[in-house]
């Protein structure tokens, strides 16, 4: 009978062993296996992350209410010891910041000039912190050597792994002082966040043209739209690209005349692909919004809209957008795409166009909760906050 | 009389001496920020300015639009414009005087601007 007990004893424990870490369903935060992180849209299964003034939010899908980002236990969320009211003085903008596994993560650049006058260098580092949503614990997980990591335009989360632009962009002046000369060398990157470890797979602005966008004088550094931007994923491929001008007087003209928005550029659309993990100049044209499953880009001579499946099969709309290639306002969900800012949908299944309800005008989609068939939109209050809520399509389409 | 007078003066050196010391600690502890939210269409920008002793920073944050900054700081100027869902950060290093900054942002077909001196 004792033996008995104990080996039922020894099962039990062998059992409890694989529970002692926290399993992906013990987590309060649902991470997804493949998303895009932009400013307005850092989704997980569960729900939203977003920053208002002050907090670091999560907006819960199942009970349609926002929270303080912070799991500690009796946390009153009221002062700088809650991790999402500490963290808004690290992190201000949700396409800054990703969470895995209860953990928020964000990167930190530190700038430095070593020496005196002309023989000084510029010196810059960034670091990867990892906030534990549950414990409160803060760990400084990577440093990544010559690169600031925090300004990248949109981030891609792919199994398990986080992809980023970092730049690196110092000038030095004849007479010793540094300055910041746009965002100069961008290169793709990535941390693997099982193990923290780092890869740069190169620089993605390398045309010989690219340096263009930046004019630099005896005194000054005029930087005009060098950033590179990942556009997001399709086909298990990351879709990334930057502009630039063949002739650097078109930017010093457009400066003159104090029109640098309609500079007419020139696109190069770099793509990385995730299984072999090589980057290498795309065909494509820049696309204004994307999918796994649709690449969609915009003609603005003859204002259409094209959507590209896997299979290379298209589908062309009549655009309603009067706005240049860079109308930010697309979003793909639910086989749709989203133009809130014009008022319109592109129904991807049916080809149709549908208006949509004017209480959306200037809102975005950002995100589908399919078992719900609801839609998360973003949109401002009347003091200019943030808010984020979910909507039938009955409400959305006109 | 002379006592009393003997110690208020020293009390009043002590009082000076203490807030001598602590003007200078926080002066030279004092880096000065300004954060500024300003208004576009029905969004909110931030504008932000920084400098201490060795560089002034500047930069211009909208969610989903378009952001200008300058900064102009010991006699150099670093312009950032046309950045899209970017937030620009101008950084100029040097240890004299202070920094102005101008921030524009803007969404469809909303502008506004902003300019801080720090």
């Amino acid at each position: 009978m004792k033996k008995l007990i104990f080996h039922i004893l020894c099962i039990s424990i062998l059992l409890t062993l694989p529970s002692c870490g926290k399993t992906e369903s013990e987590h309060k935060i649902k991470d997804k296996s493949s998303k895009v992180i932009t400013a307005l849209s850092n989704a997980s299964e569960n729900g939203m992350l977003y920053f208002d003034e002050n907090t670091c939010n999560f907006y819960d899908y199942a009970s349609d209410i926002t929270i303080p980002l912070c799991f500690k236990p009796n946390c009153t969320h009221s002062d700088q010891n809650c991790i999402s009211k500490a963290i808004t003085g690290s992190v201000n903008s949700a396409g800054n910041c990703f969470i895995f596994n209860d953990c928020i993560y964000y990167f930190s650049v530190n700038e430095s000039i070593e020496g005196e006058g002309r023989d000084t260098t510029y010196q810059i580092q960034s670091t990867l912190h990892q906030w534990n949503l549950q414990s409160g614990e803060k760990t400084d997980v990577l440093e990544i050597p010559d690169l600031n990591c925090t300004s990248s335009v949109n981030m891609v989360f792919h199994d398990d792994t986080i992809y980023f632009i970092g730049c690196y962009g110092a000038h030095q002046f004849e007479d010793g002082t540094w300055m910041n000369a746009g965002y100069g060398k961008q290169y793709l990157c990535s941390v693997d966040l099982k193990d923290c470890s780092f890869e740069n797979y190169g620089q993605v602005n390398d045309n010989v043209n690219a340096s263009n966008n930046v004019i630099i004088t005896e005194n000054s550094i005029n930087a005009v739209a060098d950033q590179v931007t990942i556009a997001g994923v399709y086909h298990d491929t990351i879709y990334l690209y930057y502009n630039y001008v063949e002739d650097k007087n078109i930017i010093i003209n457009a400066m003159d005349q104090g029109d640098n928005q309609t500079i007419d550029w020139n696109y190069e659309v770099k793509e990385f692909h995730l299984n072999s993990r090589e980057m290498c100049i795309s065909r494509e044209q820049p696309p204004i919004c994307l999918s796994n499953n649709w690449y969609v880009t915009e003609n603005s001579s003859d204002k259409t809209i094209t959507a590209k499946d896997q299979t290379g099969n298209t589908i062309e709309f009549s655009s309603k957008n009067d706005l240049p290639f860079d109308s930010y306002q697309y979003s793909i969900y639910n086989n749709k795409i989203w133009d809130l800012y014009n008022g319109v949908v592109y129904d991807l299944s049916t080809k149709e166009i549908y208006s949509v309800s004017e209480n959306f005008l200037g809102a975005n989609v950002t995100d589908y909760i399919a078992k719900e068939n609801k839609y998360v939109v973003c949109s401002y209050d009347a003091s200019g906050k943030l808010i984020y809520q979910k909507f039938d399509e009955s409400s959305l389409i006109a | 009389m002379k006592k009393f007078q003997k110690a208020v003066a020293g009390f009043l050196a002590v009082v000076s001496m203490v807030t001598c010391v602590a003007g200078m600690r926080s002066s030279a502890a004092y880096y000065p920020t300004i954060t500024k939210n300003f208004i576009v269409g029905n969004s909110t920008a931030t504008a932000v300015a920084y400098r201490d002793s060795s560089h002034a920073t500047a930069s211009t944050k909208l969610s989903g639009g378009r952001c200008d900054v300058k900064l102009k700081y010991c006699g150099k100027t670093a312009s950032y414009s046309n950045y899209i869902n970017a937030t620009p950060t101008a950084m100029i290093n040097g240890s004299r005087g202070t920094a102005s900054t101008e921030h524009r942002a803007s969404k469809g077909s909303f502008s506004n601007s902003t300019s801080l001196v720090v």
